[in-house]
């Protein structure tokens, strides 16, 4: 079994992106889901991905842990964590990889867990596959975990169901349940969109606290503009599959360049009186755009460097 | 402004299984809630799940009926009303959903659950009911061609748009609306507070919003009643509630909203989860959580009091404290 090794280059990603693209092979036609992806993931460091329902955050991530779901297939592209291909590891090896090296919490805490089992049993479980404890030992390393997320009395804890703790208390068994492998990149989807805002800022809170310890990498995927403004320090927005514009947090925030992150901005919900945009695009987005992004035959524009570290994917200007 | 809807030490609880061979167990889902709507006004409902908003939304229409306290609507009460003068009133309140998708019959056309509610009240002829949906979709921005489509054919912000065509069928003055944007993506739901407060105004209508988003609370509502445990803590105007809240779970909450201003990064405080409402807390149900709490706190629950400019809060410490706001939030340029 691999052992893990820590992001030890710190000029280095410890997980590379290049020209991802999964596509759903439907009945209705090619659902193109995520196109030409390129990312970077540093360790300790926030990637935040950012847009509407449908636009190809979630498959991102599904893609990364080579998960994604029948019909669809990752059609092109190239996954490096630490250098090495992930897209060419025979099924057995990407497993070991999964969960160990790479984890993933979920929006749901209650789908993520197995209501028939104690939670001891379901966290003692990856510590068997990927650290090869067993019995007692992965009994009290699991405690551990329980007592590294948060959670009052970890031991009596091992013992309850799921449906006897609380939304939060779920969501922090399963980040213990992810952290148990020492992941170096942690992709979280939705973290808290089904937790009250008091208890959101708690499991922010701790995500923060056990990254920093662990020097983890973390893809943050959201449609809260406010938890990517506190929790990212780096924003990629995606549109329609593309990533329409990448960039540092306070960049984008100040002065996002594409005509869709200003949409999505002047979405958040302000005082009564001040103007918020109401139309909403559908499709392309160059097919909504305003005059100077008219749209192209050829198709989507390439992603281009417009300053450091701010890439926009947007035809320049034309007199 | 005159008083639309009076509630007076409103109350209900449910029995709850206790689990395999333990006793069954008394919940308090609302208790004691004092509470006016005043015409026009848009009335927030604000509080984290299981405070107990929902269930004061259904006592309010009648689809639950109190275990004590009275509801006043337009001055009367529809528990002592019977039959027709009962239906009469109540239609005047209807209720916008969270989720258009399970509250939209998937077998009937969109034309035709938009009709049902003249047929149910016997208002006016078939084909004239046909017609006034096909207004009704033009009122909230779909098109008459959309009648005769299935809910399955609607994107989640056409759906609530139909929900909200449904509601408004009746010509209600109060609507209650439950989370009716929080499942619908960032730009949609600004198109439907947009096209709430484009009906209230062309409508006069009165709204009665819960929401547990607070951002979209600040953008909407004229008043914020906060709940815990079933109980209201502060009933407030918004910007003075945003501004400084008077209740110490206010101040958690607000702190806990994570703004859109990397600039500005938070240090949230907040701490524990809601206790169960089967077994509330003695003395103030939000003491274990609060960082002001005293002896007292744990002993005595503090009543709603007056706190002058329009305030009400329910806390010992309400005087001395000098809680945070967010008024960023409210000065924020877009």
């Amino acid at each position: 079994m691999s052992q893990t090794a820590p992001c030890h280059l710190p000029d280095q990603p410890c997980l590379q992106v290049r020209g991802l693209s999964t596509f759903f092979f439907t009945r209705g036609g090619i659902v193109k889901a995520v196109r030409e992806l390129d990312l970077d993931l540093w360790p300790g460091s926030t990637l935040a991905l950012v847009g509407e329902s449908g636009c190809g955050k979630s498959i991102t991530a599904l893609s990364l842990l080579r998960l994604v779901p029948a019909p669809g297939r990752i059609v092109s592209g190239s996954i490096r964590l630490d250098g090495e291909e992930l897209l060419q590891l025979p099924a057995q090896e990407m497993r070991r990889r999964r969960g160990n090296r790479i984890a993933m919490i979920f929006q749901d805490p209650m789908t993520a867990l197995n209501p028939v089992l104690t939670i001891g049993r379901q966290l003692t479980e990856g510590l068997e596959l990927h650290r090869g404890l067993s019995g007692r030992a992965a009994l009290l390393r699991a405690a551990e975990l329980l007592d590294q997320v948060g959670l009052a009395n970890p031991v009596q804890r091992l013992r309850d169901y799921p449906h006897q703790l609380s939304g939060g208390m779920r969501q922090r068994v399963v980040i213990a349940m992810a952290l148990a492998g020492k992941p170096q990149i942690l992709i979280a989807d939705e973290p808290t969109t089904a937790l009250d805002v008091t208890i959101q800022a708690q499991i922010m809170t701790l995500l923060g606290d056990l990254q920093r310890q662990q020097n983890m990498a973390l893809l943050l995927i959201s449609h809260d503009l406010g938890l990517v403004a506190q929790n990212a320090d780096e924003v990629a927005v995606m549109y329609d599959g593309l990533v329409v514009e990448q960039a540092p947090v306070t960049h984008l925030f100040d002065t996002p360049l594409h005509p869709y992150s200003r949409h999505l901005l002047n979405c958040i919900p302000r005082r009564a009186g001040q103007p918020t945009e109401t139309a909403s695009p559908t499709g392309p987005f160059w097919h909504h755009c305003p005059a100077r992004f008219r749209p192209r035959p050829t198709g989507p524009p390439p992603l281009q460097q417009t300053s450091a570290g701010h890439w926009l994917r947007c035809w320049p200007e034309t007199p | 402004m005159d008083t639309l809807l009076q509630l007076e030490g409103l109350t209900k609880g449910f029995h709850v299984s206790g689990g395999p061979g333990r006793p069954r167990q008394w919940l308090r889902a609302v208790e004691q809630v004092n509470l006016q709507l005043r015409r026009g006004e848009t009335l927030a409902l604000v509080g984290e799940s299981g405070c107990g908003k929902s269930t004061l939304a259904k006592l309010i229409l009648g689809l639950l009926t109190p275990d004590s306290g009275t509801l006043r609507f337009k001055g009367l009460e529809p528990t002592r009303l019977s039959g027709a003068a009962r239906r009469q009133l109540q239609r005047q309140m209807q209720m916008v959903f969270q989720d258009p998708f399970s509250s939209l019959n998937p077998r009937m056309q969109v034309g035709t659950i938009l009709a049902e509610s003249f047929h149910i009240h016997r208002i006016c002829s078939r084909a004239e009911a046909h017609q006034r949906a096909l207004q009704l979709l033009e009122e909230v921005g779909l098109s008459p061609d959309h009648a005769r489509r299935f809910a399955h054919e609607f994107s989640g912000g056409q759906r609530q748009r139909v929900g909200i065509a449904r509601a408004l069928a009746l010509r209600p003055e109060l609507v209650v609306a439950d989370e009716p944007v929080s499942a619908l993506d960032l730009s949609i739901q600004a198109q439907i507070l947009q096209l709430l407060r484009d009906l209230q105004q062309r409508h006069q209508l009165t709204y009665l919003f819960i929401s547990h988003d607070l951002a979209v609370v600040a953008s909407l509502a004229s008043r914020v009643a906060l709940m815990y445990l079933g109980r209201v803590v502060e009933i407030a105007p918004v910007d003075a509630f945003f501004g400084r809240p008077l209740h110490p779970y206010g101040e958690m909450l607000l702190q806990a909203l994570p703004l859109p201003d990397p600039h500005h990064r938070q240090r949230p405080r907040a701490r524990g989860e809601i206790p169960s409402a089967t077994a509330p807390p003695p003395g103030c149900p939000f003491h274990p959580r609060c960082a002001h709490a005293q002896p007292l706190c744990q002993q005595q629950r503090p009543p709603l009091q007056d706190a002058g400019n329009h305030r009400q809060v329910a806390c010992w410490r309400a005087a001395e404290l000098q809680l945070e706001g967010l008024e960023r939030l409210l000065r924020q340029s877009p």
